[in-house]
């Protein structure tokens, strides 16, 4: 069972730090990782390659130092070991032009502006984990409990069997 | 044989030819527009005008005829209605004669014959002088007509620049009362919060001081340096490693210790008391978190200021400002535009300009937001500046496609844009005042094209010290 990694990209400490503190009452499934910019993230992303994991959402900023968020996502949307990963940009100020570019080159998943709602980056996570599992074809009960019953649907009943 | 002898010989004979001189009073109807007409009058003293009515009803002088005049010419030769109206102007006396009269005149008195030919052909000519002056007249009338048109088209199109150049001030100058008032609506906030993080930052230590490990790590955490992102995943992955029994969210607080307050927990650590490990880092973080707040205070703080000078609205007119000044404030209200790129600030101080800063300050923010439009991110964006021979020079480089070629000059002219489309918009009124306001200071304002790509936009203002 691989282990299924969150990743955070964003440039300015404290947001990211926020970003991370949010997400951390998942951390008991699924792996939180936090990354500075564009390039930090590619480490990130090859290192949890390399240990045989799966980045299961991504959460990126668009405005950073160096490349914008909407490169990196493209960039991973056209490499096949991230294709499949879940899309979520998070940012106060893409413009119309990063963010068409985001939905038709990265196909976004998800778009939230700066400043979010309390629990809106759990409740995003936990929807695009569970359309991750279920466009992996993964078993779903081990992560179950952050997971949303009502759109694995069928995915359960296959999966009962297994190990449920 | 003139014209004069011809009427005089025609008045003194009127009688012979069986008629007394007709009279008629000012303003008196002679012949209205459109009448059968079989007669002809000769005009003998006097004034008698010639109308017609135009178009639109209204009626149109064409001509006043004096002494000599023929009248009813055209409907007495032609048989045709009378073309024109005619009345008398003053007191009149005419010799009017019926077709026949005048038929029976010229057969039976040569005399008579040559004196109407004679005021026939002056009569004629005098008519065709008048339409040819009248002709002229209307040519160069319609020439002052078309010269008064294109006045006006050049008025209306410079109206029209003023009044958007006029807008675009008022928006200006309305954002500018905006960012001033926003600044300092945010700074009482910003001051009270200032006050309560000193407070606290008092107070917390004397409250901690009955744990010493307490008081340690909340200081540990106050003064704690910021690892970055790769450095604390690095950390938190070591401590995993080594102690198993830690949840990740405490490995990453705990990845934020120093090494010394690593081993001021080592107890913990080695037990794996989850709880007081837990305790540790919450005073530790909220050292860190007091730090936070006090640095973005600070950043709140700088920012206010910045928007304060950026927007400066209290010095119009003759005033000084410094560059560098101007520079740093403009970098700093459009740092959010330019945190895509790899923005080269060489900017010294280089003295004082003769200008308003808020002016200055809107010439950089339209030459940088054009560089950022033009430029692709991550690439540079150049601002350098310098002095030569009490002219000091900026420039701002971009790695954008330059400019189109050209339009190098078009693009200072009002209403030019090159950006359109894509939510961007431009009212094509940047460049054009940028220009106005550096002229303004006897400076220039001009653009070319560098090696190797991208736009450079180079001002040149007088310096006023050194």
């Amino acid at each position: 069972m691989p282990k299924l990694v969150i990743v955070c990209v964003e440039d300015e400490p404290d947001v990211l730090e926020a970003v991370v503190r949010e997400l951390e009452p998942l951390e008991d499934l699924f792996d939180v990782e936090a990354a500075e910019d564009a390039a930090d993230a590619r480490s990130v992303l090859h290192r949890v390659w390399d240990g045989g994991d799966e980045v299961g959402v991504i959460f990126c900023d668009h405005i950073m130092p160096g490349e914008t968020g909407v490169d990196l996502l493209v960039e991973m949307q056209n490499d096949d070991k991230w294709r499949v990963t879940r899309k979520v940009l998070l940012t106060g100020q893409a413009g119309l032009d990063a963010t068409v570019k985001a939905v038709n080159e990265a196909d976004l998943a998800h778009y939230i502006a700066k400043p979010w709602e309390t629990n809106e980056l759990v409740e995003v996570a936990k929807d695009q984990m569970t359309r991750y599992v279920i466009d992996r074809d993964l078993n779903p009960y081990p992560y179950l409990k952050y997971l949303d019953a009502d759109l694995l649907g069928d995915q359960l009943r296959r999966h009962a069997g297994s190990d449920g | 044989m003139s014209t004069d002898e011809a009427l005089k010989g025609l008045a003194a004979r009127a009688a012979d030819f069986g008629r007394e001189p007709q009279n008629y009073a000012s303003a008196e109807l002679i012949l209205e527009e459109g009448q059968q007409n079989d007669a002809l009058w000769i005009l003998l003293s006097g004034s008698v005008r010639l109308s017609k009515r135009g178009p639109d009803g209204h009626t149109i002088t064409l001509d006043d005829l004096g002494p000599g005049s023929l009248l009813g010419i055209l409907s007495f030769w032609t048989g045709e209605p009378a073309f024109s109206r005619l009345h008398a102007l003053t007191e009149t006396e005419c010799l009017k004669m019926s077709r026949e009269q005048f038929d029976q005149a010229v057969l039976e008195d040569p005399e008579f014959s040559q004196w109407a030919s004679q005021l026939l052909v002056a009569n004629l000519s005098e008519r065709y002088r008048h339409v040819v002056g009248l002709n002229l007249q209307v040519e160069g009338l319609s020439r002052e007509l078309q010269e008064e048109q294109n006045a006006l088209r050049a008025a209306l199109l410079d109206l029209e620049k003023t009044r958007n150049q006029m807008v675009h001030r008022e928006k200006l100058a309305t954002m500018g009362q905006l960012l001033a008032g926003i600044a300092h609506e945010i700074n009482n906030p910003s001051s009270s919060l200032m006050k309560s993080v000193a407070q606290v930052e008092e107070v917390l230590p004397e409250v901690l001081a009955g744990n010493p490990d307490h008081l340690r790590l909340f200081t540990a955490g106050q003064t704690a340096e910021y690892l970055g992102a790769g450095a604390s995943r690095d950390r938190m992955a070591e401590l995993l490693a080594r102690y198993p029994k830690l949840s990740r969210p405490l490995a990453r607080r705990l990845a934020h210790f120093s090494d010394e307050t690593l081993a001021s927990v080592a107890t913990q650590l080695q037990a794996g008391d989850l709880e007081e490990l837990e305790k540790a880092a919450k005073i530790f973080d909220l050292g860190t978190s007091l730090r936070s707040i006090r640095l973005a205070n600070d950043r709140i703080t700088r920012l206010v200021k910045g928007l304060k000078s950026y927007s400066r609205q209290d010095d119009v007119g003759d005033t000084t400002c410094k560059l560098q000044e101007c520079v740093q404030d403009t970098l700093m209200i459009l740092n959010h535009r330019l945190k895509a790129y790899d923005v080269r600030v060489s900017v010294p101080d280089l003295g004082e300009i003769s200008g308003h800063a808020g002016e200055i300050n809107q010439v950089l923010t339209n030459l940088i937001t054009n560089a950022c439009d033009a430029t692709p991110p991550g690439k540079v964006i150049d601002i350098s500046a310098g002095s030569v021979n009490h002219m000091l020079w900026l420039e701002v480089a971009d790695e954008g496609q330059g400019l189109p070629k050209g339009l190098e000059e078009k693009i200072f002219e009002p209403n030019v844009t090159t950006k359109s489309g894509g939510g961007q918009y431009g009212l094509g009124l940047g460049l054009a005042i940028s220009r106005d306001l550096i002229q303004q200071r006897d400076g220039t304002l001009t653009a070319h094209n560098r090696e190797g790509g991208g736009a450079v936009f180079r001002v040149e203002v007088p310096c006023i010290t050194g």
